[in-house]
């Protein structure tokens, strides 16, 4: 599973607290996060997981009142530096959310919105762009007749792996999924961890789960979080079959939670 | 109504269940039962106005009637029935039973309508070779034509041969003539007088100048020379119509009315006349077809009430599509900031609560504050420069000022974003910023209107104003003010329905907050905004009062929009339906000839705004095509 060159701490949670007004949301948290792989973050609902997650690409600048200590570092580069512009962040960790979440527009236009924003017109690039980003979200074959089709005319399962598309389509370095599969029935979910896989190779993955078998399948690490503490952060198969804290225990095999 | 209440319960009822009829369902048939009143009074409205308004063009037959007087004297009438009614004199139980007539001939018979108890009616015939006359003057008459000389002294009986067929060419010359005239008087004529005019104010403009007395005296001459060659043009031109108009009185029509007196009438003056009597169904919609298209492409005649209304719809049109475009762009980029940009707090709700609020003004209101603000401030500035400007140096200043408070608010807007800043140097410009921005706008108001070196763009045609008077301009822009709080709050609530995981996605895929709003959020709030848009120009369209002082007249002699350069005259008065509607209902010496009209013009008014409105609801359906979809 780890490709020895990758760098195993891709991404560097540092001594990190996060409040929300007077909610301290993450305490303390330590973790290193290795390229090239899927982590997962497990836990009960308003353990601050999610919020962690939306650090990674400052997607929680938007809230009103919020407060950090520490820092995150990707790639040696820390996110709250001065110089680091959010938006060129966001070029770099694209997001996959919830709830699929495609624009009121086509499909191509959906899958280039991030190359538009960006500036970048040319037809004929973009046009490469949409096939591979398509292809790469397992897509392509379903949606290559009607690129400039509505995206809400595709069903969810469609419109999730569009989002998934959209958010590769300009080549982030991380792909953050957040409960990426809540919405979808056991069969699109199916498809979106084969592509979660699938993509591993190129991307590295930090994915929001309620689901401990989806844990169990997909990633290679996995995270417990309980009230804003990082409990355990180990190897997946490790984390499950041999807990070493208690609450970890408790929480996998379903006494609380 | 009967369908409202749960079928459901009956059954239940019968089979001697206890009934599931839950306390709300007595509320559930009040509210419908409040609907159904509402919807009925709505379209008793909408068929009285229909009704009363299509059958003003209807051809009615027309009844000769004899009359017998108290004191036994026998006359005759003739005339279409309108309405019977009963009437009661005060103090008296009897219960008298009248007939309204139509009688026309207003130059004969002194007006057009008239009662008759129907006691006194002795008999009632419709006789077939009566005729109903549209006419340029006195409204219509109906008489028995008797003949006609034509332009040689030839008479025609009208037993003999061809005498309809005659009329109707003779009429139909008529027509033509008079198009000719007014095409010679209004736009032939009119160009030379425009001409002239203008030639007479660049005089006025040069005599006022400081240029060179011998340059000028030269210039003064030309234009003058240039006058006189006009003058001549206009001479011949009048001359022209002078001709037509007195051809126009060559064929006369003899004929009689029903009371027995022959009056002759020129050919020149009628528009259109049938045969009421003899007219078929198809004849019958021949006429009705005649008349709907007259009252829609003619203007009007006779103070409003004949003729067509053809400058009114064009007005209200007009009116209503540049309220729409002007109203659009302020309320969406005020709903925008009110909504994504400012932050949420007091001050915002104040001013969401004051926009609110805006909506309740009483329309007259928005009218005394157009006519103050645009008409007689904006407008006179633009005709003739400040009324109080600055010293030379003091407006040097201001202007300095204002660029110099724009530029420094411009950058300190550009630095809080960026996270180089101190919290001190942050909390600095939180404060400098809105104190220089309204600097910067207060200093950039007295440059523009305290401007020493600005005499207006029309200075030369004063006293006489051209913007600074009511016009069309000034009046859309007044309803545009009025429609504003409609368009903002509609668009706020488009906003806020924009769903937070599209926003989020738009800003997760690295677009700044500027592109999130104009590629994602506000496409899809499109389709509200253009709710708001139709609600506006409904409420706009059918606004009388404001209009009354910015710009409305009874009869404007030219429309917004014509042919002649510029094309688009914003300043220039303009005729309103609804303003019309007013007129002819409460300002016409002959109301009862009017009432028909009122109903027509109400009518159009509905179709008017109805049609507009059909078209924005195309458009917004085809934006929601666009942006929503099946899936949901």
């Amino acid at each position: 599973m780890d490709t020895p060159e990758d760098n195993p701490s891709f991404i560097e949670v540092d001594q990190f607290n996060f409040w929300y007004g007077e909610n301290h949301a993450i305490k303390n948290v330590n973790m290193a996060i290795p390229e090239r792989e899927i982590s997962a973050f497990i836990g009960p609902s308003g353990c601050g997981k999610t919020t962690l997650l939306r650090n990674l690409n400052r997607m929680n600048d938007l809230v009103d009142g919020i407060r950090h200590q520490g820092d995150i570092r990707i790639d040696g580069q820390s996110l709250y530096d001065p110089k680091v512009e959010v938006i060129s962040l966001r070029k770099r960790v694209g997001m996959v959310f919830q709830k699929y979440n495609p624009f009121p527009k086509t499909i191509y236009e959906n899958i280039v919105f991030s190359l538009r924003v960006a500036g970048r017109n040319d037809p004929d690039q973009l046009d490469e762009v949409v096939e591979r980003s398509l292809k790469g979200a397992a897509l392509w074959d379903e949606v290559k007749d009607k690129l400039h089709e509505s995206a809400y005319g595709l069903s969810g399962g469609q419109q999730q792996r569009l989002c998934i598309a959209r958010a590769i389509a300009n080549r982030p370095q991380i792909l953050l999924m957040d409960e990426p599969c809540a919405a979808l029935d056991p069969i699109a979910t199916l498809k979106i961890e084969d592509l979660m896989l699938k993509l591993k190779e190129e991307f590295t993955i930090v994915i929001v789960t309620h689901n401990m078998q989806q844990a169990t399948r997909v990633s290679d690490r996995t995270a417990f979080f309980y009230l804003g503490n990082l409990i355990e952060f180990g190897m997946t198969k490790d984390l499950f079959t041999a807990p070493k804290e208690k609450q970890t225990e408790e929480y996998i095999s379903g006494k609380f939670g | 109504m009967a369908e409202t209440e749960n079928p459901m319960t009956e059954t239940r009822n019968t089979d001697g269940i206890p009934t599931a009829r839950t306390k709300g369902e007595v509320k559930v048939w009040l509210s419908a039962a409040g609907l159904s009143i509402g919807l009925l009074m709505v379209l008793g409205l909408l068929s009285l106005i229909t009704y009363n308004g299509i059958s003003v063009f209807w051809p009615k037959p027309v009844y000769e009637v004899e009359l017998a007087s108290e004191s036994g004297e026998r006359s005759k009438l003739a005339g279409e029935l309108i309405k019977t009614q009963t009437r009661r004199n005060a103090g008296s139980e009897d219960v008298i039973e009248e007939m309204q007539f139509f009688i026309g001939n207003k130059d004969a018979y002194g007006m057009a309508f008239r009662y008759f108890d129907s006691k006194s009616v002795k008999s009632k015939e419709q006789p077939e070779d009566i005729i109903v006359a549209e006419r340029m003057e006195y409204g219509d008459s109906i008489f028995y034509p008797v003949s006609l000389t034509l332009k040689d002294g030839e008479v025609l009986k009208k037993e003999g041969d061809g005498f309809k067929r005659h009329l109707r060419k003779l009429v139909k010359e008529a027509n033509a003539r008079r198009a000719k005239i007014l095409h010679i008087e209004k736009k032939e004529i009119g160009n030379v007088n425009s001409r002239i005019r203008s030639a007479e104010l660049k005089i006025r403009g040069l005599e006022k100048s400081s240029a060179k007395p011998e340059e000028t005296e030269k210039k003064v001459a030309t234009l003058r020379e240039k006058i006189a060659n006009e003058q001549e043009v206009y001479q011949e031109l009048a001359a022209k119509a002078r001709e037509l108009r007195e051809e126009q009185k060559l064929v006369v029509l003899e004929y009689r009315l029903a009371s027995g007196e022959v009056r002759t009438q020129p050919v020149g003056d009628l528009v259109h006349f049938y045969y009421a009597n003899q007219l078929g169904l198809f004849g019958k919609i021949g006429v009705f077809l005649h008349h709907i298209k007259e009252f829609i492409t003619a203007e009007p005649r006779e103070a409003n009430t004949e003729g067509g209304i053809f400058p009114a719809i064009f007005g209200t049109f007009v009116m209503t599509i540049l309220m729409a475009v002007m109203v659009t762009p302020f309320g969406v980029i005020a709903a925008i900031y009110l909504r994504e940009y400012a932050k949420q707090g007091m001050l915002v709700r104040i001013v969401r609560i004051c926009v609110n609020n805006l909506a309740g003004v009483p329309s007259i209101v928005f009218g005394v504050f157009g006519l103050g603000f645009f008409v007689y401030g904006v407008g006179s500035f633009i005709d003739g420069g400040p009324e109080y400007p600055m010293p030379p140096v003091w407006w040097f200043l201001t202007g300095i000022g204002f660029i110099g408070c724009t530029l420094s608010a411009v950058y300190l807007s550009i630095q809080t974003g960026s996270p180089l800043q101190s919290a001190e140097r942050a909390k600095i410009t939180r404060i400098a910023k809105p104190v220089l921005a309204t600097l910067g706008v207060l200093f950039g108001i007295m440059t523009l209107v305290g401007n020493p070196y600005f005499d207006g763009f029309f200075s030369n045609a004063l006293p006489t104003p051209t913007f600074g008077t009511g016009g069309i301009l000034w009046a859309s822009l007044t309803l545009s003010l009025m429609t504003l709080p409609v368009v903002i709050v509609a668009t706020e609530e488009a906003l806020a329905a924009v769903p937070r995981g599209v926003r989020e996605a738009a800003l997760a895929c690295g677009a700044s907050k500027w592109q999130m709003i104009q590629r994602v959020v506000l496409p899809s709030a499109l389709p509200g905004v253009m709710t708001g848009v139709i609600l506006a120009m409904a409420r706009g369209a059918g606004e009388v009062a404001p209009l009354m002082i910015t710009g409305v007249v009874k009869l404007a002699p030219s429309l917004p929009l014509d042919f002649e350069a510029p094309f688009v005259h914003a300043e220039r008065k303009f005729m309103h339906l609804g303003f019309h509607i007013y007129d002819l209902g409460f300002q016409s010496p002959d109301s009862e000839a009017a009432k028909p009209m009122v109903f027509a013009t109400t009518l159009l008014l509905i179709l008017l705004v109805v049609v507009m409105n059909l078209f924005a609801i195309r458009i917004r359906s085809k934006l929601q095509k666009k942006y929503q979809a099946s899936a949901f």
